[in-house]
């Protein structure tokens, strides 16, 4: 555990140094110098850029999460359990979320319009199914011998659901959450470059047109950060309410 | 009992989608016999073939590329685990990053044309295709390789006729993702940039209004990225028949 | 033990079958146990002992016949009856403390009466101490101490051990052996044992029950007539249970 954070730390700053330094030797117009980058970086945190499009970003991907992973975790948990709405529903959610819902992204805007609206459906999309397949894999994992004591200690349906089948998904449940962070994420960056009116996307867009290649490069690391950060949270969570294992 | 809740399902849906089009919730919602209606306009008129023959083509070259180089990196990662353990880093990094948002920099750096989709599929795809790679060698037995090596198997022998296939069933899975991955990457590139493709075909139908061929266009692709990842888990299934 | 004070009660077995599918697995069992009797039931793999345990339990329910325990049928799983489980089936996100109080909490006991008799349960069976370790953290013997003070917590009438220590390591096996035996002649409850272990039949029962293979039916009843409390001599050493597990033996080879 230990030698792999220093792996990775040391990975990390090999990187930053090859970048400097390649882009030091003025290869391309399209590698700038890593400083040049933080520097424009520092710059667009300092005049409010980044963090009125991380604010608008940051508001998308919660609006969008959060009823994703509610109504994923409720409909994965009516999967796992009744055999009748996992028959119904398996083939849509293993199709959908293999599928490259980004596609779906142009139906949204003719839904909803060209709005942040949209931004938030995408990420909703793009989080949903995995929740869904993940807490039902969780539910259908339980060990049977488990349901089998319970009951004879009398369990009912509601006890078997909060004493057994929840707290037996809930890895399962955890996973699919973070899985989700991880799509939503990209769902929000890809939902705001294509209605290109808010967030770091509409960044992306704005800086790639008006060939700003630092502040181009400041917004994709800003993107990273989101990413990191989200992803690292939910693993957080995850390790606060999974402490058994 | 189980056909019929399949069947009603899909039927179920269709009655939904119907609906959702009468109500109707926007008049941008076209209903399910008005986008066959258009889908099957759109292949007589040659326009959705030709743009999904363009499509497939940026696919090939970044799929085909991804696996040329995911492949020998991640065996590679697994062989030798101090390469494996820095480059991990970077593929964690590639995997968490969401990859759309380098699509600007690739138009800058490439240009529009089917190279710039192919790089988008590549960066979308490859890290999945090494990381499954990687994690298939690290996962082989030990036992196995002890037993390989106590008949006096060469390493070379060991890593063909262990690790190889050990790692098989991993790495297959990965690939699989990695195409479903690959087409996402595909359909955001060509929504941002291409002048050709699905993705333009998807974005000429809504700036025109044409709805039904907007939802033609997007279903045919969701069928089109079925199709495929369907045909390579029956691939697939059937070199892992070992497996049972 | 002051909530020992249940009269043991018997049960009654008569004409029970149960098939899954084509595959019959008991075709008329008659079978009775009398209360405070301890009862093992044997048989090649397959003769469907722990499909009979479950009945009782009301965990399966038969497909003919009827089962009596004290003076109610079984038609479900009911307070009287406990089940110890050869896989232990403990929570793994729940403490050894809170595992024990697990039958309890489900039949609505208030939280300190839960503690308080999950904690004596718990030192019953020799894990006091190791309340807050997670089963994870437990060895195979101590999970199944769990597993069976879990079973004691809740004070039940009827104790029924599906192979509980079949998963057991030989020593800790004798040991969990002799601390059964201890807590059954302490409290007195009528104990029904699924067991595949000759040795372990013989051991610890008033009677054995062996069951023929597919569809299991009674083959014979076997009266152990060994002196008790068998857990502080040295029965295992003695000619009359050597005798005992070498007819039980040559019954079930003629049964395979």
């Amino acid at each position: 555990m230990k030698g792999d954070r220093f792996a990775g730390v040391t990975a990390v700053v090999a990187l930053a140094l090859a970048w400097e330094l390649v882009g030091r030797l003025d290869l391309s117009l399209f590698l700038p110098p890593l400083s040049r980058v933080l520097v424009a970086w520092w710059r667009l945190l300092g005049d409010g850029t980044l963090a009125r499009a991380a604010g608008s970003s940051l508001g998308s991907l919660v609006k969008g999460f959060v009823p994703a992973a509610v109504l994923g975790v409720m409909v994965g948990l009516a999967m796992g359990r009744f055999r009748p709405v996992r028959l119904v529903l398996d083939g849509w959610v293993n199709a959908l979320m293999a599928a490259p819902l980004s596609a779906l992204v142009p139906i949204l805007i003719a839904l909803f319009g060209l709005r942040d609206t949209v931004v938030a459906a995408t990420v909703f999309t793009f989080a949903f199914f995995v929740v869904v397949v993940n807490t039902a894999a969780g539910v259908r994992g339980t060990e049977r011998s488990l349901v089998e004591m319970a009951r004879a200690f009398g369990a009912g349906e509601g006890a078997l659901f909060a004493r057994i089948y929840l707290p037996a998904a809930l890895p399962a449940i955890m996973l699919g959450l973070r899985l989700g962070v991880v799509q939503a994420v990209k769902g929000m960056v890809v939902g705001e470059m294509l209605i290109s009116l808010v967030g770091l996307g509409e960044r992306l867009i704005y800086y790639g047109n008006t060939f700003l290649i630092t502040e181009l490069y400041a917004v994709i690391l800003s993107v990273l950060v989101v990413a990191v950060v989200a992803a690292q949270l939910a693993q957080a969570c995850d390790r606060a309410l999974v402490r058994w294992t | 009992m189980v056909l019929a809740l399949r069947a009603g399902s899909v039927l179920g849906f269709l009655l939904l989608w119907e609906w959702a089009a009468r109500v109707p919730i926007s008049f941008n919602f076209p209903s399910p016999g008005a986008t066959v209606v258009a889908m099957l306009a759109l292949l007589r008129s040659g326009a959705l073939l030709a743009a999904t023959a363009t499509s497939l083509q940026s696919l090939a070259l970044g799929f085909g590329a991804a696996l040329a180089v995911g492949v020998p990196l991640g065996l590679l990662m697994g062989v030798v685990r101090p390469i494996g353990r820095v480059a991990r880093v970077y593929l964690d990094l590639l995997i968490a990053l969401p990859a759309a948002a380098l699509v600007p920099l690739v138009i800058l750096s490439v240009g529009v044309n089917i190279v710039s989709s192919a790089v988008i599929v590549f960066v979308f795809s490859v890290p999945f295709v090494a990381m499954n790679a990687y994690g298939g060698v690290r996962d082989v037995r030990p036992r196995l390789v002890e037993m390989a090596r106590a008949f006096d198997a060469s390493r070379w022998q060991v890593f063909v006729r262990i690790v190889l296939p050990s790692a098989t069933p991993m790495l297959l899975a990965g690939i699989r993702y990695a195409l479903s991955r690959a087409f996402v990457g595909l359909i955001v590139a060509e929504l941002l940039l291409s002048p050709f493709g699905l993705g333009r075909l998807i974005m000429t139908a809504r700036s025109m209004f044409e709805h039904d061929r907007m939802f033609a266009t997007v279903l045919w692709t969701l069928l089109l990225s079925g199709a495929a990842l369907a045909a390579l888990a029956r691939v697939e299934a059937r070199l892992l028949r070992w497996r049972v | 033990m002051s909530d020992a004070g249940v009269a043991a009660v018997p049960i009654a077995i008569t004409g029970v079958s149960k098939a899954f599918g084509p595959v019959q697995a008991l075709a008329d069992v008659d079978m009775s146990v009398r209360a405070g009797e301890f009862v093992s039931v044997i048989g090649p793999s397959g003769c469907g002992k722990t499909t009979l345990l479950k009945i009782v339990a009301g965990l399966v329910s038969a497909d003919a016949g009827r089962v009596t325990v004290g003076d109610r049928t079984v038609r479900g799983p009911g307070r009287e009856c406990s089940v110890v489980f050869q896989d232990f089936a403990l929570l793994p996100w729940s403490s050894a403390q809170k595992n024990v109080e697990f039958g309890l909490l489900l039949q609505g006991v208030a939280p300190a009466v839960r503690q308080e008799r999950a904690r004596r349960a718990i030192a019953r069976v020799g894990l006091t101490g190791f309340e807050a370790a997670y089963p994870a953290q437990l060895s195979g013997g101590m999970q199944q101490r769990v597993g069976l003070a879990r079973a004691l917590a809740v004070n039940p009438q009827v104790l029924l051990l599906d192979e509980p220590f079949a998963s057991i390591d030989e020593q800790t096996r004798r040991v969990l052996q002799d601390d059964l035996l201890r807590v059954w002649s302490d409290e007195r409850k009528t104990v029904v044992l699924v067991t595949h272990s000759m040795d372990e039949a013989i051991y610890l029962s008033d009677r054995v029950v062996v069951l023929s293979p597919r569809p299991g039916r009674v083959h014979q009843v076997l009266d152990v007539p060994l002196p008790r409390p068998r857990e502080l001599g040295d029965v295992r050493a003695s000619a009359a249970f050597a005798g005992l597990v070498d007819g039980l033996w040559k019954m079930l080879r003629k049964l395979q």
